[in-house]
């Protein structure tokens, strides 16, 4: 017996509201970074230290780090963002409002609400361009970025999928094409849930991605994909070595999904750590939300403790 | 009789959140019960086996949290685990796992106990409190197998039990929709859209409690089983840890341990009830459907017990929904047992 999910995930699941919370927001707002989309956001915790989880790819929405806020917030005050095109915030029919700079505008602006001067960062997979960016681009606002899986540039075997044409029939990876996101984006988000989860027992994990993906459509995520510029390798190198923050990379340790390269080689040119979740992963963060808990809460704890001694020796 | 020794082998199993501080075996008529006891403290939990289809790895999301506080002795029950396998159903009558668990008492030097019994257990514990109420400090049932209510005699068990071939299907059918219509129609249909009914069909009830069928496809029975204890969707972990237990016996040493009786029957349930004299609690799942919460209620009545009633949880509260389970029973002992 495994811990496969039987095919589709149904209805009433997929209809239902969100689940309920370990915790309840202590403030929510929206902000409009000047372009007229409106963003979402939730903070959790009163700690003068922020810790932020920067907008996910829009097939999710906030709700994704539902396993780390809890904890998190206990320590630290927690920012989260729905992703332009997810949850609460808007769904622009533009390209253009995609952008990685829309995004970065985006986590500024909610930093400037939630009245956060500076702050740590958390991105996950192919939104690590907008955390890399806001470090390199405001280092003033960034106390500190760990990455989870990073994708900072577009693997070739993904490019081939999504470039490809229309097919009569999409099959595994076939089925990362827009033309099957507009024919049939039940079927999916139906497949790519099961892809990024193939461990046994990850049947809540399946049910939750479907329930966040189906809170939008294909030509959103379409738009929010193309929308958004990946840098090529060399250019996501050469700002990762301007980067002066401290930074924390993870590695799944199991099946990896998402090139195991790029975190090695985010982690050199920043000077960061490498962590890697030795027989975890895809998803740790969902599937195995302890050891991902505790390895962030020791990497900002150790920001809040040099940034305190720091601030001694000045004094 | 014939009893097989295990020796543990922590090698093999999965990796735990405590190991025990002492363990051993206690024998009564050359049958070995394996034991362990983890943490100190009053007053000590002995964590009845549930039914010789598990082990004592069942009470896992339990152990490493109570002993953080209190003593915690658990025991394979006779069939399973490190225990000895002995053969014939005379090894297998209540009176038996009673006796195992006084020895286990006595061999860890426990004069008393809060004693948990889950399922079949529930058996044993009530047996325990009535009988043995100098050892019992708070007694604990979570979904008795004991039939408060309407069901299927011991004989018409028995025989579903015994029946081949054609007989065997015919009894099936008569007898599964009989028990449905007995017990809980309601949560049979309302799991029907749920996950793990995909691998199990409840109204295979009877066909599937069949000495015959158990020979043919052990795993098959057990993934049938554990499907209907774990109705909660998300339980696949459970299932898969189960089943792997149950497979750590035999059909046949299974088959052994319910030739007697699938359940207690009430008249003997109300006369152990009445002489239950120590603080006492019954816990159910709303959608048990192996017992069903009736039979929890009219039991709680029955000893005066305090009620617990968890909505929307199968049979087994205490492995699918240990965080919730957990803190009823921590809130019971320090309620109604002077430390």
């Amino acid at each position: 017996m495994t811990g496969d999910y039987p095919d589709p995930v149904p209805d009433w699941i997929v209809n239902a509201p969100p689940p309920s919370r370990a915790r309840e927001p202590d403030e929510t707002g929206y902000v409009d970074a000047g372009s007229g989309v409106r963003v979402y956001y939730e903070l959790f915790g009163d700690s003068p230290d922020v810790v932020c989880f920067v907008p996910p790819w829009a097939i999710n929405n906030l709700r994704t780090w539902h396993a780390l806020v809890p904890y998190l917030s206990r320590h630290f005050r927690v920012i989260v963002i729905d992703p332009r095109g997810n949850g609460r915030s808007d769904r622009p029919p533009d390209l253009a409002d995609y952008s990685r700079d829309a995004h970065v505008g985006d986590v500024l602006a909610v930093l400037d609400a939630a009245g956060a001067e500076r702050a740590m960062l958390v991105s996950a997979s192919p939104r690590a361009p907008v955390a890399l960016e806001l470090a390199v681009r405001y280092p003033e606002r960034v106390r500190a970025a760990a990455f989870i899986t990073p994708q900072l540039w577009l693997e070739s075997s993904f490019v081939t999928q999504f470039t490809a044409g229309r097919r009569n029939r999409y099959d595994g990876m076939e089925k990362m094409n827009p033309h099957y996101w507009k024919r049939d984006y039940r079927g999916f988000v139906e497949w790519f849930a099961r892809w990024v989860s193939p461990h046994p027992h990850s049947t809540r994990q399946i049910e939750e991605i479907v329930h966040q993906a189906m809170q939008t459509d294909g030509e959103t995520l379409i738009r929010a994909t193309v929308g958004f510029q990946m840098y090529d390798r060399d250019e996501a190198l050469r700002l990762a070595r301007q980067v002066r923050c401290p930074v924390l990379v993870t590695q799944n340790g199991g099946g990896a999904l998402y090139p195991k390269h790029t975190s090695g080689a985010l982690a050199e040119a920043t000077g960061g750590r490498l962590h890697v979740f030795e027989g975890l992963g895809p998803l740790v963060g969902s599937r195995w939300p302890v050891p991902m808990n505790l390895l962030l809460r020791e990497f900002f704890e150790e920001v809040r403790a040099t940034d305190r001694a720091e601030r001694e020796v000045v004094a | 009789m014939t009893a097989v020794a295990v020796a543990p082998d922590r090698a093999r199993e999965q990796s735990r959140a405590r190991y025990p501080d002492d363990e051993g075996y206690v024998e009564r008529d050359g049958v070995r019960t394996f034991y362990e006891v983890y943490g100190e403290g009053e007053p000590a939990i002995l964590f009845l086996p549930t039914w010789s289809v598990v082990h004592s790895r069942f009470w896992k999301a339990q152990i490493a949290w109570f002993a953080r506080r209190q003593r915690v002795i658990v025991f394979d029950g006779r069939g399973n685990g490190h225990s000895d396998r002995p053969r014939g159903t005379d090894a297998y009558r209540d009176g038996e796992f009673v006796a195992d668990a006084l020895a286990v008492l006595d061999a860890t030097g426990t004069e008393r106990a809060v004693v948990v019994g889950l399922s079949r257990g529930a058996r044993w514990a009530l047996r325990l409190a009535a009988d043995h109420a100098d050892r019992v400090e708070a007694l604990v049932i979570a979904g008795p197998s004991i039939a408060m209510t309407r069901t299927l005699g011991p004989k018409s068990v028995a025989a579903t039990f015994e029946s081949t071939g054609r007989t065997r299907l015919v009894w099936g059918a008569a007898q599964s929709l009989l028990r449905l219509a007995l017990t809980r129609p309601s949560a049979l249909v309302s799991r029907t859209s749920r996950l793990s009914s995909r691998h199990t069909n409840p109204f295979e009830g009877a066909r599937m409690f069949n000495r015959r069928r158990w020979q043919e496809d052990y795993r098959g029975f057990l993934e049938w089983f554990f499907g209907l204890v774990f109705v909660e969707p998300h339980s696949t972990k459970q299932i898969e840890d189960s089943v792997a237990w149950g497979l750590e016996t035999t059909p046949d040493v299974l088959a052994d341990t319910i030739a007697g009786d699938l359940f207690l029957d009430r008249d003997t349930a109300l006369d152990l009830s009445a002489r239950v004299s120590c603080p006492s609690l019954v816990i159910t799942g709303g959608d048990d459907i192996v017992t069903p919460p009736e039979w929890a209620s009219a039991l709680a009545r029955a000893i005066g017990a305090r009620y617990v009633y968890f909505d929307g949880c199968g049979h087994s509260v205490a492995a699918r929904h240990p965080v919730a389970f957990n803190l009823a029973l921590r809130e019971f002992v320090d309620s109604s047992v002077a430390g």
